[in-house]
């Protein structure tokens, strides 16, 4: 059965954005390889936001927000 | 039966000097010399890419196609090898149907996707001086976040 929804949360995301990250090269190979949509949990969100912010400042909430 | 050829006469002669002196074949003789090599440990053996983290996704990224491949009766893609489909797996697309780089609608992936964050993250550029800081993110919300949010909602953290 294809997976067409992925879900995830907040540690892969972190990973996923920060590139100084052990788990960088794994997390980013997999977002790569998939092209279904992606879910993230309100709550995800908000740890993420908060997370980012307390350990690298409001410039890392920032990156994560910002979307080209 | 497998027959080895020892070209070196001097080495050959010196392996039958030690079975006459120790009254045994030459084939006991080289049997004990190779155990006394260490066996090899499952690292040694294991396939050199094992412990890179980017083949250890692409692989199952790969065993998963197959067995879709297989699912659908595409036996001509079902047996590319991994090193085959280095070079020509695209990704899983929108339904989550792997397709080769041939058969993407587009190079680029769609707005929403995950590989579409895996872009708009890389161009971010962020980088925390923190590796750990992925592993440790449950660490950390159970140890501030309710603190921190509750300070936030009274207006204690207006300074930072």
């Amino acid at each position: 059965m294809p997976l067409s929804k992925i879900l995830v949360d907040s540690s892969f995301l972190v990973a996923l954005y920060d590139q100084d990250s052990d788990a960088y090269p794994e997390v980013r190979e997999i977002a790569k390889l998939y092209r279904g949509q992606f879910l993230v949990p309100q709550v995800a969100l908000t740890e993420v936001l908060y997370l980012l912010k307390r350990e690298t400042g409001v410039q890392g909430a920032i990156a994560f927000l910002k979307e080209d | 039966m497998l027959t080895i050829q020892i070209q070196d006469e001097q080495l050959a002669r010196q392996l039958q000097e030690i079975a006459v002196r120790e009254n045994r074949p030459v084939e006991d003789v080289l049997k004990s010399m190779v155990s006394q090599y260490p066996a090899e440990t499952p690292s040694q053996t294991a396939n050199p890419g094992e412990n890179d983290p980017v083949r250890r996704v692409r692989r199952k990224a790969y065993a998963k196609a197959r067995q879709y491949w297989l699912s659908v009766g595409d036996a001509d893609k079902a047996a590319l090898t991994d090193q085959a489909l280095d070079e020509l797996f695209g990704a899983f697309d929108e339904e989550g149907i792997p397709r080769l780089k041939s058969e993407l609608k587009s190079p680029e992936p769609p707005i929403g996707s995950l590989a579409y964050a895996a872009q708009i993250a890389e161009g971010s550029r962020l980088h925390s001086g923190k590796p750990d800081l992925a592993r440790r993110t449950e660490g950390i919300l159970d140890k501030h976040f309710a603190d921190d949010f509750s300070k936030r909602m009274r207006g204690e953290d207006a300074a930072k």
